[in-house]
């Protein structure tokens, strides 16, 4: 589940509805999950929590659970999730759509990679 | 369980145990600095880098208080703490600030002026210096928007050393943090340093403690309990982590009561023309026409923390909008508003988990002066050029004029916003008025005879300044007045 919202949240960062080709996604994913179980454990279990139940929550709309939603699938739910008022549990959300993308970019620097990404990503594949 | 025996227990290592230490080891007492994180090398991984918030962050720099707003706070976990990934800005608090925390809780010896010799002591110890040749076009933007609107700013200095003109460049980073400058100068003097070790709780008799259990607890090594025995015991174990092993012990009095904080949000901002120099580092110039209230200032913008800042791209539809603005990041930089916190906080641990819980609000008050704020931000940016703003409210649009900048900076909403910070700090507040301080003026643990706490806990209130040099100031004249004045 969380690979399928980083891949989804990476493939927006990129202007694109799809992963083909993108790196680091697998490593993006792993660290998001080690940042998320590494949360003091009462904020962990309780964003875990809202993971799983989010995966759910696409099955009326789009007839799969997230996570087996296609790229495209996938970023419109994120984006109904985000239009949601949902106060506190907001920090669900800004979780995946600020870690996920710092965790993508740091992987592309700490390899040399940075500016070849900005270059020849192309917007709207 | 092994037995160590020390004259002085010193528990954590940032910038208040190493300077606890260095002082007391180098007066020839025999001190043992234990700290829960590794030992790193201020250079073992880039600044402000995945790698380094893996090594030397607390929890990966992922806590967060609850309130009506989160609010995500930094800690150092590794030999140096806080002082190994902040921005080494230093500052000397006003004196105006001194003064009101001497009134606030009757603080005995207190002045500015018994403070300064501490204060010089701190930058020629811990090489506290500004940048040679200016602090970089980022800065240079800042300045220039707040002399369009009228605005006093500041080159701030920081820990840390620059080649000499005409020299090659250092080897390292130039970084000045404990694990370069005080704790060798501790270990050099004889204090011993047990890191990856974690103090589960002070052992006393009656109002004297006699030591701690610990544990220590390295990769691939089963863990091992200590018996650590002193005659003393200093907890700098910082605003959070203090107060949590003081209550752990049984010590409640005015411990984890009143923890504040700098909340902290952060925007960023386009420019027409380049701006954006990494070669910098953290730019050093800060806004200080609205001290003590609010900061303003800029922050190390590279392509991953704008990525971070940034966020999801707001626009439906519009999926190349974030892609094209991490192309242009030599055009973008990232600013700050930094407020003194009006809210209090209460530190617990929750059973089982033995985690800290924070319930810290932050307060209409805050609401309000970070909205003010940013308003003064979003006019500096705006003079200096500024083509686009984003806005501190999660997914909201960004922000190109006047009307629009007005509106959001007159409604900050609760629950909204991305607000942050590195600076804790008045969780165990010290002085002689014991119905609202957990110490006395010199950092003694009220009902104790041997307990002392030498930390950013102490403060009364903000410092309303980064707070690292007044931690190591405030903890230098309370160790030498344990030493004997």
């Amino acid at each position: 589940m969380i690979r399928a919202i980083a891949e989804a949240e990476i493939a927006a960062e990129l202007g694109r509805h799809d992963i083909e080709g993108i790196p680091f996604l697998a490593e993006t994913a792993e660290v998001l999950e080690r940042r998320l179980l590494g949360m003091p454990k009462h904020f962990a279990i309780g964003m875990a929590a809202m993971t799983v139940l989010f995966d759910g929550t696409t099955v009326s709309r789009e007839g799969a659970a997230f996570h087996r939603l296609s790229v495209p699938a996938r970023q419109r739910a994120l984006a109904r999730l985000r239009a949601l008022p949902l106060g506190p549990l907001g920090n669900f959300t800004t979780f995946y759509d600020r870690m996920a993308p710092f965790i993508f970019w740091s992987h592309l620097e700490e390899h040399g990679q940075l500016d070849l990404a900005l270059a020849t990503e192309r917007a709207g594949r | 369980m092994k037995r160590i025996d020390a004259d002085l227990l010193v528990i954590g290592s940032g910038p208040g145990g190493a300077m606890t230490a260095c002082v007391a080891a180098e007066a020839g007492r025999d001190v043992l600095i234990v700290e829960e994180g590794s030992h790193h090398s201020v250079d073992s991984a880039p600044s402000f880098s995945l790698a380094e918030m893996d090594q030397k962050y607390r929890n990966g720099g992922l806590n967060v208080t609850f309130g009506g707003t989160s609010i995500t706070y930094l800690e150092g976990r590794c030999v140096g703490g806080g002082s190994e990934i902040n921005a080494a800005l230093y500052h000397r608090p006003l004196d105006q600030t001194l003064r009101e925390w001497r009134d606030q809780t009757k603080i005995h010896g207190f002045e500015p002026a018994d403070l300064w010799p501490h204060f010089e002591a701190v930058e020629r110890d811990c090489n506290v210096n500004l940048v040679p040749g200016g602090p970089g076009p980022a800065a240079d933007l800042l300045k220039r928007g707040a002399g369009a609107m009228g605005w006093s700013t500041r080159d701030i200095a920081r820990f840390w050393s620059y080649p000499a003109k005409g020299e090659p460049p250092l080897a390292g980073s130039g970084r000045q943090s404990m694990t370069v400058t005080l704790v060798p100068r501790a270990l050099r003097a004889g204090a011993r340093l047990m890191p990856d070790t974690r103090v589960l709780r002070l052992t006393r008799e009656g109002g004297r403690v006699t030591g701690a259990i610990a544990e220590r607890s390295r990769a691939g090594e089963p863990h091992e309990r200590y018996e650590l025995r002193a005659k003393d015991v200093f907890v700098c174990a910082g605003a959070v982590q203090t107060p949590r092993l003081l209550r752990r012990s049984g010590l409640t009095h005015n411990v984890g009561d009143t923890l504040q904080l700098h909340p902290m949000i952060r925007v960023t901002a386009h420019f027409p023309e380049p701006m954006n120099d990494l070669g910098y580092g953290v730019p050093t110039e800060q806004v200080d026409a609205f001290k003590p209230a609010l900061t303003l200032g800029c922050s190390y913008s590279s392509v991953p923390h704008l990525a971070l800042w940034m966020g999801a791209e707001p626009t439906p539809g519009n999926a190349s909008a974030k892609l094209d603005k991490l192309r242009d990041w030599r055009r973008t930089g990232i600013f700050y508003v930094a407020a003194v916190g009006t809210g209090k906080g209460r530190i617990r641990d929750l059973p089982v988990v033995r985690e800290p819980f924070i319930r810290l609000p932050l307060t209409t008050d805050d609401l309000k002066r970070l909205g003010e704020g940013f308003l003064r931000l979003g006019q500096l940016l705006f003079a200096a050029g500024a083509d686009a703003i984003s806005t501190p409210v999660n997914g909201g649009p960004p922000i190109r004029d006047r009307a629009a900048l007005d509106a959001v900076a007159s409604a900050l909403p609760q629950g909204k916003m991305t607000v942050s910070t590195i600076h804790l700090f008045s969780s165990v507040p010290m002085g002689a008025d014991d119905r609202v301080t957990g110490t006395d003026s010199y950092g003694r643990v009220h009902g104790t005879t041997n307990l002392y706490v030498n930390d950013a806990s102490l403060f009364p209130a903000s410092p309303a300044v980064n707070p690292q040099g007044t931690v190591l100031a405030v903890a230098r004249r309370n160790v030498l007045e344990w030493l004997g004045g």
